[in-house]
């Protein structure tokens, strides 16, 4: 007659499962923490790319108006890296007697801001589109190329602290280039 | 059934803490994907809309262009309100053109707003608005409608080109054989050519359409790009101020018009010519300010001067004891004083007869001891057209005007002296558009009575329109230097556009059998671009089908 099986299990048993769980423990902890972090990063960055994005939404059109003063004249110039100088149709703008105003688009580096800035005097004499005006905050650095004198190529480079899983926090950063053909020289 | 005994719950509690985990990612995943997804979707919508709208302002200009060259709709519908709209995918866009007020009263460089607005879905997204202005042959500071093969543009470091030259054909440049390394820029605007030159032995394409060569002849290494065609910046730099940007070649040619026949019915009407030798003026109300000064026959002399700040043109016609001089006054600043017995449109005046500024008088020769003058109500339109040539103009131009021969039958003017402008003293560059003159006919010449002296150069302040295209597509025409090959050296300083058929020089110079420079004759040119004016030229003054972005204004629509 066979004897009845023991109930519970075995000292084995019992610490093969329990090594098995402990593995599995780990896998997914650290399955949860790389999903914690991706989900960090992510949403970091997404938070970066938004404030870059901004950025360019803002100079775009800005840029989209620029045109030579008069002909033999560039539209636009860029004085260094960081900012870029064009022109715009004045306020009162009158085909037949056209005038353009000096407007430009500056990085501070020192407060970490984007401005635009109008030569019209008085502030009253400026277009509402191209006011002077703060375009954008914590922006890392913004730089400016032109390729061509018909083109422009926007740099934007933004940076955030994201935490991480165990609490720390950690510094990332999303470039972001566009490169704006204006439309001056594309129509003419 | 036998039951399964001993099995605790380990498979559960795995489970759960499987599905917590899953749950966790999914909720990260779900409040990722949103935003990225609107992020893109915006983001596409955007650039689409703005694809839309800028496909709604470049169809406009392209429909705009045609009628404008006559090949669709009628010039007369553009000085209304007009809509288009188009769709592709799910996109429409609509386009308002607005011609401005001058476009409106057929003003020949017609300016319209266009508003283009894209849709998706009948939702508006984005709008653009651009001003365009048809362009005037007053846009070039120098313009041939025909390149001449033998014909180069020297390259000189004491002067400069300030505004944009264009030829039809090809472009030739020809610069001292250092220019590369001393030379400074001469082109300071834009040089289009229509050509395009390939040098010999080169496959189609090569090089950037111009043909150049230096003192001692072609050479391909004194070209600005290198042998495989590759431009070399520092040395457009040394050409065009802005560079290699800055020159064009196989454009679309730019075609001077056949005749200016159509300035004698916008200076007198549809209605048949007078066939009466002298200046006529519609004296009907309302038609001065809508018309011009036709003048009947050749002109001996024109003299225009201001005279109590109102703008007055002396015309002689006619010899010996054929002269006739006719004075024709603009009253713009100061009234007139008719005296009592003078001839006033055909009747014959009791006693003095005051004019108010606001009307242009022309005082005839007199006929039976009696002063003759005709009155009209108004300022005219600007235009003076002369159906014959003006041997000699000279003088100070008051108001916005230009003066036309009939090309069609090779009328020409002769400028006897100086022509400057009330607005701007002699010198200096004109401000504002408020006096421009231009000059139309088949040649414009300098005459032999212009002094030659380099110290005193000829002062023109003016654009000049000389010759057409024929209808066999020959350019003829030109802007001269009478006697160029007579002795002296003078200069002519000009504020304006010349635009001329063919290219013809003002200045010669001269070699002696050994080949050594003895001397010039001629004049020296110095061309002064006035930009205002070429915004803004003198009224009438020919214009091209082709619409010019001047401004371009993107935003969302609101």
């Amino acid at each position: 007659m066979r004897s009845p099986r023991p109930a519970g299990m075995t000292l084995a048993e019992t610490l093969i499962s329990a090594a098995i769980l402990s593995i599995l423990g780990l896998i997914l902890l650290r399955i949860y923490t790389v999903s914690h972090q991706a989900y960090s990063h992510g949403t970091g960055q997404i938070a970066l790319q938004q404030r870059a994005r901004f950025l360019t939404e803002q100079i775009t059109p800005l840029l989209s108006a620029a045109a030579p003063p008069h002909d033999g004249a560039k539209a636009l110039f860029s004085p260094n890296s960081a900012s870029l100088v064009f022109y715009v149709p004045d306020k009162n703008f009158q085909p037949r007697n056209p005038h353009y105003i000096r407007v430009g688009i500056y990085h501070n580096d020192i407060d970490q801001t984007v401005w635009l800035e109008n030569s019209a005097t008085p502030p009253s004499n400026q277009e509402e589109m191209f006011r002077s005006r703060e375009l954008a905050r914590e922006i890392y650095d913004l730089r400016i190329g032109l390729p061509t004198e018909n083109t422009v190529r926007v740099t934007v480079e933004v940076r955030g602290l994201t935490r991480t899983a165990g609490g720390d926090q950690a510094e990332q950063s999303y470039l972001l280039e566009n490169l704006l053909q204006i439309p001056y020289y594309s129509k003419n | 059934m036998k039951l399964r005994q001993g099995r605790r719950g380990s498979i559960l509690l795995l489970s759960i803490f499987f599905l917590f985990t899953l749950f966790f990612l999914a909720m990260a995943l779900l409040q990722l994907l949103p935003v990225e997804l609107n992020a893109a979707r915006w983001a596409r919508m955007n650039h689409e809309a703005s694809y839309a709208a800028d496909a709604g302002i470049t169809d406009t200009i392209t429909w705009l262009e045609e009628v404008l060259a006559g090949k669709q709709g009628r010039l007369s519908d553009l000085t209304e309100d007009l809509e288009r709209r188009d769709s592709f995918g799910d996109w429409t866009w609509f386009v308002k053109v607005e011609p401005d007020q001058q476009t409106r009263q057929n003003n020949p460089v017609r300016v319209f707003r266009l508003t283009s607005v894209a849709s998706l879905d009948g939702r508006p997204h984005r709008r653009i608005v651009a001003d365009v202005r048809q362009d005037s042959f007053a846009h070039y500071l120098t313009f041939i409608g025909a390149s001449d093969n033998r014909a180069y543009w020297r390259l000189n470091r004491d002067s400069k080109l300030e505004g944009p030259m264009h030829v039809n054909g090809v472009a030739s440049i020809a610069y001292d054989n250092d220019w590369f390394n001393t030379g400074v820029p001469f082109f300071e605007g834009t040089y289009t050519a229509s050509g395009f030159h390939v040098p010999s032995g080169k496959p189609e394409g090569f090089g950037d359409g111009v043909r150049y060569r230096t003192t001692t002849g072609f050479d391909n290494s004194d070209t600005p790009y290198n042998e495989d065609g590759v431009p070399i910046p520092e040395r457009y730099d040394r050409i065009f101020t802005r560079g290699r940007e800055a020159l064009k070649t196989g454009v679309r040619e730019r075609e001077m018009p056949e005749t200016s026949r159509n300035l004698a019915k916008e200076a007198w009407g549809e209605t048949p010519l007078p066939l009466d030798q002298g200046v006529h003026l519609d004296t009907s109300p309302g038609q001065a300010n809508k018309k011009g000064i036709l003048i009947q026959g050749d002109v001996e002399s024109m003299e225009l001067s201001v005279v109590q700040g109102n703008s007055v043109m002396t015309v002689v016609q006619g010899t010996g004891e054929a002269e006739q001089e006719t004075r024709v006054t603009i009253l713009s600043e100061s009234g007139m004083t008719l005296p009592a017995g003078s001839e006033v449109n055909g009747a014959v005046l009791p006693r003095e007869m005051d004019l108010e500024t606001g009307n242009t008088v022309v005082q005839k020769p007199d006929a039976g001891g009696r002063k003759v003058f005709t009155v009209a109500p108004g300022v005219t339109n600007g235009l003076v057209y002369c159906t014959g040539s003006i041997q000699g103009l000279q003088g100070q131009n008051k108001g916005r005007r230009t003066i036309a021969v009939d090309v069609e039958n090779h009328k020409e003017i002769v400028i006897s002296g100086d022509l400057t402008r009330q607005d701007t003293p002699v010198g200096e560059k004109p401000a504002g558009t408020d006096d421009l003159l231009g000059l139309l006919g088949m040649n414009i010449r300098i005459g032999n009575s212009v002094e030659r002296d380099l110290n005193k150069p000829l002062q023109l302040y003016c654009s000049v329109f000389a010759g057409r295209k024929n209808r066999d597509g020959k350019y003829e025409g030109s802007f001269l230097v009478d006697d160029l090959e007579s002795s002296g050296v003078g200069k002519f300083i000009i504020y304006g556009s010349v635009v001329r058929a063919q290219d013809s020089p003002w200045l010669m110079s001269w070699v002696n059998s050994g080949g050594a420079y003895v001397g010039s004759t001629g004049f020296v040119a110095n061309m002064k671009y006035d930009d205002a004016a070429a915004a803004n030229p003198p009224p009438f003054f020919p214009t091209m089908p082709t619409l010019r972005v001047l401004s371009w204004k993107e935003e969302p629509y609101r």
